[in-house]
């Protein structure tokens, strides 16, 4: 190992590091401020200057690469006289008062002041007291004279864009924010604008966040040092007491989280490894420790539902917090001993076929599989499944099968691709840590090669871009590996011409021009998505993508929709039988077969619904359309609550332990399945604790699968009658039965996708439909109106939505088997 | 020989201080007036570059016989053609007239061409920059012909070290290392190994300096061809001329330079047959001073903010996109192609032990003559200010003179004798830079001239690190209160400390270098900002606090002219009676002492 000198003392450090990692490596301390370990240093904060023999001046250490045998010192006089110059020159456009003041250690106790008309004069009233970089750095550096007057820029707060307010009066200017948002999440949203003393962080023609695509990942915020960034919910809370380490239930990218924890509330949140320690807050992980097989792997990053979608689902105040029971047609809050005797009363009459289960594949494992054990053994039924989990295909238990052998490339194995392959998914929504490894790999020259019917987001900034019929998959991934088959060795040139695709070239030419691509830029990393995992050909399609993965030598990463899916299906909530599964079960309470029905954390918003003699709703929020027919309401735990594992995309069992008490009084969804199960007097459910439960699934014999006749998949052509294929995005906020949209304050602007269907320019004049226009589509199950978008990116015949199960929209997908695709007729709503 | 370039035309400046003179105007009236006169195809008259002496524009040439017009007015077209290109007489009143009223008809004689050696503007001024047989003929593209024929890449860069070349942008470091430096670093970045590059840095921004805007519209394929040659020394397949957007008429020549050098083969592959193929595009500036320090250029070129970035690495290491390069100022490259075709003493046989070959200034300020001068390297400053510039307009006293921009410093009279080079002017807390020289007599205050050059740095620094965003800023702000006499003694340690962080902690060489001119004019000036703090006194009587205007009676005849020009309305007095100023009202404009022809106007 190398060694370098550092005052005077000979230690080794880790090749490749810098001079300051070096003496972190070892303990020695370097004042710094703009540094941050995820970013890449810059030296523009000027306070870790160093000497170093045979450089000249005074280098920075976050910048200068630490050599073999090389001579530091970190703490001389004159290096200590240097950064009390700078760092009193920064200061002089912070508020500083405070900060060099002798008595701030005990002014707490005596201010009197409330906030001055949105001006933060002082620490004490900074959203930041006690967490605040520059108040280490002060007492680090020994600051107590300043000589320079506060120049206060005077600017207002802005306040205009959702989920964190910016004050740019506290900005030092360290440009972390900037680095982050362009080096790290590749958005490119904020900038340095102005020069001179004018310099200051802004967005391109200084337009709001919203306006210039902001994706409110929260990062910018994450790595402020002072108060000027700062998330609105918890702006005023302070100093967290402690803090605890989770997995996001989101989406099963399965980021890491740091929950801050003050009077039993969740306060914030923050993505492991994104806040640096300060003042001995913050050092380790507090709670529960998630992971120990090294670094978070969303490395510091998180995304909108994430960062800022938790505070407020768990403390929501239309949350439901106590069980209910339908008395005199309403619903009455209740105790847990009268609602389980309630349906201890009621229940032994629907045991067998008249009994069905849905449930959410955003639940544990756990209490996914107590779920199922409730259903199949105390209710005698097998009328079990989680619809939003997986399509309704008739090789549905094929499906399983293949998902479940599923290995997963790690996600971080993206940043070593050349080339990356990204079939039926629209990652930047339903999983943007995931998009931002695609945007980092991009950025370091990978290849991006897109699979998608329209000319989405990502096919805009793909290299090649392979439009696909919908359904048609596997045939085009066939015409692509005979494609790469026919392409000469790499680095030699190929016989074939690779023009670069026109608009509405040939396949043909995308093709040869994306193997070639393939060709010559390995490693390669296939990603697919629900467009792929929720389509009839569901089955053929990953045959075929691990078909090109073995030519290629490629991994593979399913992007599963929900955060558990895979947990689900290892837990076997999943129907592999047609006549059990959701649309079984749809048609059994259509008919009158089932009479009891069970949500947990799923709404299918049916009409016949009211045809149920027993519903019951398990889940954080109660939705309209459930309440009016619901005859038992139990309010489950959110994750913040309970211990539990989620297994993410790569098949990585992730176990979390509660960071708060309950609230109110909700019970994990494993506990009232058990709950419930003893209630009605069956053995086997005495589980004391989550990890109890688990255990006992590990053990499990895995559900047996693939039971299910293989029938070759309906063509999906189009039918005179519906002359239209629209393509279904899922809302990637939809969490459970709720829309996060709903109930989380400054969501409801991630949603203005969610009513518009878009159309192609062509349909649209065949249609006299003009944008803006209401539209009303209609499928063989029932219809839906949209309000109409012209898009130069789709073909004639093939129209796009977003829709959010929780709003109802599936009322006219609900009963098609495959619902990312459906066929629809198109009318002009006339008023 | 009729069809020498050099012979049988007016030439007419068309650089663009003549221009905004009223040039275009005058070289329209001469074709007009040849052809009234049937004379448009006997003789050319030929937009070129400058001739120097802009203080005198417009100004045209005669050729063959150099008869050397100033001021000319384009109603003077008819006459020049007539009396002179037909009548063969010398058109007597359009003549130079020195200080001693004697007219000249040519150069010959004149102060301001006397000391000056027009080596690198050899072709400005002589041929029509925008054809390229025009610089065919005059040895044109000759040392890239013998480089790639004769020459391997290594003897170039030798050939260039050899000659002592020092770069023209400020530093002074030499070229040829410079060359071979990227030559020898291995490019290896992850999406462009084997890549290099070559930069013509053309982001001329000092205040008040145009030398490589005169060069690069008066010959643009000189330095077309030192970037060319600067490609091949060192490895690179791309060469970049990073200019400013501000000289659009710049960038209009260099691009059509670059046209007609892919045109002749000069540029594009297999050059010359030799099997070196190169490109050059120009990139636009966007307006930030900044961008003419390295890193931040590269920063500019690859679509950045232009803000420095730290070295290590160095250009030559990882440059632009990663790759080894290397950037040369506009003069550097132009000095590239004599050195390679007539052999390194062709630079070597001029200037001093250190400093090679000549140097373009752009001498401005309070001397008689100013204008684009072109001077051995050690001259001194004496025969700079007195012999070239002509000394100090209206006979005042010669105060100081600010060399090499705002990162540069002021170099006082005492110093006056000191040799004109990098290490001299160094010693001297200056800087030769990139060429600027501003001369100040006694009517300026060394306060201010600091303050002016500072204030400039201060909103041009990129704002990246504190020290150059803050500390100048927060010395702008100690300056300001001196010259509203509201200093303290300690403003002025306080000064020394703040530049003594300012020079350690920047990140850049804009912001080391930025409190040169206060810490050259403390240096050599203390005593006026003494006054100033102390004695609450302007001994330039600049600053407007500080002074007082008044009349003095004996000398006014109350004309009233004073009065009429006063804005404030602050001078009383009835006519023919001596006038008076209202301290309370007066805005210290100095329009009554611009109105008054008596002098009768005072300044305390």
């Amino acid at each position: 190992m190398p060694t370098i000198t550092l005052n005077n003392l000979s230690v080794p450090f880790t090749p490749g590091s810098s001079v300051l990692e070096a003496a972190r490596q070892n303990g020695v301390r370097i004042p710094t401020l703009c540094y941050h370990p995820i970013l890449k240093s810059v030296g523009a904060c000027r306070l870790c200057v160093v000497e170093v023999d045979g450089l000249r001046g005074f280098p920075t250490a976050c910048t200068t690469p630490a050599a073999d045998g090389m001579v530091v010192r970190t703490d001389t006089p004159a290096l200590r006289s240097l950064r009390r110059e700078v760092l009193s020159l920064i200061l002089s456009e912070h508020p500083y008062t405070c900060l060099v003041c002798d008595r701030h250690d005990r002014c707490a106790e005596w201010q009197v002041t409330i906030r001055k008309a949105a001006v933060t004069t002082g620490c004490e009233n900074c959203p930041k007291n006690g967490q605040c970089e520059l108040q280490t750095l002060v007492d680090e550096v020994g600051l107590s004279l300043m000589p320079y007057s506060i120049s206060y820029r005077g600017l207002p707060v802005e306040k205009k864009d959702p989920f964190f307010d910016r004050d740019y009066n506290l900005c030092i200017l360290c440009g972390r924010c900037v680095r982050v948002c362009q080096d790290v999440r590749r958005t490119g949203t904020l900038a340095f604008i102005q020069r001179g003393s004018q310099t200051l962080v802004g967005t391109a023609f200084d337009k709001s966040h919203l306006e210039v695509d902001c994706e409110f990942c929260g990062s910018c915020v994450d790595v402020c040092p002072t108060g000027a960034l700062y998330d609105k919910r918890s702006k005023w809370e302070g100093v967290p007491e402690t803090t605890a380490r989770t997995v996001c239930p989101y989406c099963s990218v399965g980021c890491e989280l740091d929950l801050w924890i003050k009077r039993g509330k969740v306060v914030g949140v923050r993505p492991a490894g994104a806040v640096l320690p300060t003042g001995g807050l913050l050092t380790a992980p507090g709670g529960a420790a998630a992971n120990t097989d090294g670094a978070p792997r969303n490395n510091g990053m998180a995304c909108v539902r994430g960062r800022f979608g938790l505070v407020e689902m768990v403390h929501a105040p239309d949350r439901v917090r106590h069980p209910m029971l339908r008395k005199g047609g309403r619903l009455i809050e209740t105790s847990w001993e009268d609602a389980l005797a309630f349906l201890a009363e009621k229940l032994p009459a629907y045991r067998g076929e008249s009994f069905a289960l849905l449930a959410s594949p955003h639940l544990t494992s756990e209490s996914a599989y107590a779920l199922q054990k409730f259903a199949r053994q105390v209710m005698g039924s097998g009328n079990v499944d989680s619809p939003t989990a997986l399509p309704r295909i008739p090789r549905i238990g094929e499906l399983v099968d293949r998902l479940r052998a599923e290995r997963s490339a790690p996600l971080r194995s993206l940043l070593d691709a050349r080339s990356i392959v990204v079939i039926g998914a629209n990652p930047r929504l339903s999983h943007p840590v995931a998009a931002v490894y695609i945007r980092q790999a991009q950025a370091a020259g990978a290849r991006l090669i897109v699979v998608d019917p329209r000319r989405s987001e990502l096919a805009k900034r793909a290299d090649v871009w392979l439009p696909v019929k919908p359904g048609a998959d596997a045939a085009l991934l066939q015409e692509l590996r005979q494609a790469l088959a026919r392409e000469t060795i790499p680095g030699e040139p190929s016989n074939e011409q690779h023009a670069l695709p026109q608009g509405g070239a040939p396949q043909g030419g995308a093709v040869a021009q994306a193997a070639h691509c393939l060709k010559t830029a390995s490693p390669c990393v296939i990603l697919y998505g629900s467009g792929v995992t929720h389509s009839l050909a569901a089955v053929e399609t990953l045959d075929a993508i691990h078909d090109l993965a073995g030519d290629l030598q490629a991994g593979v990463i399913p992007l599963f929709g929900a955060a558990n899916t895979l947990g689900v299906l290892d837990a076997g909530a999943v129907a592999v039988d047609e006549k059990q599964n959701y649309a079984g079960i749809v048609q059994g309470i259509a008919n009158g077969e089932i009479k009891a029905l069970y949500l947990a954390g799923e709404m299918p918003a049916l009409d016949e619904l009211m045809k149920l003699e027993l519903l019951i709703v398990q889940d954080h929020f109660l939705s309209p359309n459930v309440a009016e027919y619901a005859h038992a309401v139990l309010p489950a735990a959110s994750f913040a609550e309970v211990s539990g594992t989620l297994v993410n995309f790569e098949g990585r069992a992730q176990h979390f332990a509660p960071a708060i008490p309950p609230v109110g009084d909700t019970r994990p969804d494993w506990w009232i399945a058990a709950a419930l199960a003893r209630a009605l007097g069956a053995d086997g459910f005495t589980y004391s604790s989550a990890a109890d439960v688990w255990q006992e699934l590990d053990e499990q014999e895995r559900p047996p699968v693939g039971q299910a006749a293989s029938r070759p998949p309906s063509a999906l052509d189009s039918q005179a009658d519906y002359p239209f294929t629209l393509l279904l995005e899922r809302n990637a906020y939809a969490y459970r039965s709720s829309a996060l949209t709903d109930h989380i304050k400054g969501m409801e602007l991630c949603k203005a996708d969610e009513e518009s269907l878009y159309l192609s320019v062509e349909d649209a004049r065949r249609l006299a439909v003009a944008e803006g226009d209401l539209v009303q589509a209609t499928s063989p199950a029932g219809s839906a109106t949209f309000l109409a978008h012209l898009s130069a990116d789709l073909p004639a015949t093939l129209a796009y939505a977003s829709i959010n199960p929780a709003h109802g929209s599936q009322l006219f997908v609900g009963m098609l088997p495959g619902s990312k695709v459906c066929l629809v007729k198109i009318d002009k709503v006339t008023s | 020989m009729d069809n020498h370039p050099l012979i049988n035309c007016i030439a007419v400046c068309s650089d663009s201080g003549c221009l905004s003179g009223g040039g275009e105007a005058v070289r329209t009236a001469l074709v007009a007036a040849l052809e009234r006169k049937g004379l448009a195809q006997q003789v050319e008259v030929r937009a070129t570059g400058c001739f120097g002496f802009c203080e005198q524009g417009p100004i045209i040439i005669t050729r063959p016989d150099q008869t050397f017009y100033v001021r000319v007015k384009p109603q003077d077209a008819d006459a020049i053609v007539t009396q002179h290109i037909l009548g063969g007489k010398i058109i007597d009143r359009l003549l130079y007239r020195d200080a001693a009223g004697v007219k000249l008809p040519t150069t010959e004689g004149m102060g301001f061409y006397a000391k000056q050696r027009r080596r690198i503007l050899r072709r400005v001024g002589e041929i029509d920059p925008e054809q390229i047989d025009h610089y065919l003929a005059t040895d044109g593209y000759r040392a890239l012909e013998k480089a790639l024929k004769t020459m391997t890449p290594e003897s170039v860069a030798d050939e260039v070290e050899r000659s002592g070349l020092r770069g023209r942008g400020g530093a002074g470091f030499p070229t040829g290392r410079k060359w071979r430096m990227a030559r020898i670093a291995p490019s290896n970045s992850k999406e462009m190994a084997g890549r290099k590059f070559v930069i013509c840095n053309a982001d001329e921004g000092d205040p008040g300096a145009f030398m490589n805007r005169s060069l690069l519209e008066g010959d643009p394929h000189a330095v077309l061809e030192g970037l060319i040659l600067a490609g091949y020394a060192v490895g690179a397949q791309q060469g970049y001329v990073y200019i400013r957007a501000e000289y659009p008429r710049a960038v209009r020549k260099i691009e059509k330079a670059i046209r007609q050098a892919y045109e002749r083969g000069f540029l594009g592959k297999n050059i010359l047959a030799s099997g070196f193929d190169f490109d050059v595009e120009t990139r636009l500036g966007a307006g930030a001073f900044v961008c003419g320090e390295e890193t931040a250029l590269l920063q500019s070129i690859e679509g950045r903010r232009g803000n420095p970035t730290p070295r290590p690495p160095f250009p030559a290491q990882k440059g632009l996109w990663g790759c080894p390069t290397t950037i040369n100022n506009v003069e550097t490259l132009a000095n590239a192609a004599p050195i390679v075709l007539y052999g390194a003493d062709w630079l070597n046989s001029t200037g001093t032990e250190t400093s090679k070959g000549t140097k373009t200034f752009a001498l401005a300020g309070k001397v008689r003559n100013t204008g684009l001068i072109e001077v051995p390297l050690g001259i001194s400053l004496r025969e700079v200010i007195y012999e070239i510039g002509g000394g100090i307009q209206n006979d005042k006293t010669f105060k100081l003179v600010q060399i090499g921009g705002p990162s540069g410093g002021c170099v006082p009279a005492e110093h006056i004798d000191k040799p004109l080079d990098y290490e001299s002017l160094r010693a001297l807390g200056a800087m030769v830079g990139s060429g600027g020289l501003v001369v100040m007599d006694e009517d300026n205050c060394a306060v201010d001239v600091a303050h002016y050059f500072l204030s400039f740095i201060q909103a041009e620094s990129c704002g990246k690190c504190p020290p150059c965003r803050l500390g100048t800023l927060q010395m702008l702000h100690i300056l300001d209160r001196i010259r509203q006499g509201e200093g303290e003694a300690e403003d002025l340690n306080r000064l020394l400390t703040l530049a003594d962080a300012i020079q350690k902690g920047s990140l850049c060489g804009l912001g080391q270098t930025a409190p040169n001119p206060v810490l050259t004019t403390l240096r050599y000036f203390r005593h006026e900002y003494e006054a100033h703090v102390i004695e609450k006194r302007c001994p330039g009587r600049v600053c407007k606090s500080l002074i007082t205007y008044s009349v003095q009676s004996d000398r006014c005849n109350g004309c009233t002219l004073c009065a009429r020009a006063c804005p404030a309305e602050a001078i009383l007095g009835d006519l023919k009676q001596p006038h008076s100023i209202v301290i309370e009202k007066c805005l210290r404009c100095g329009a009554c002492l611009d109105a008054c022809n008596r002098d009768a106007i005072l300044v305390n």
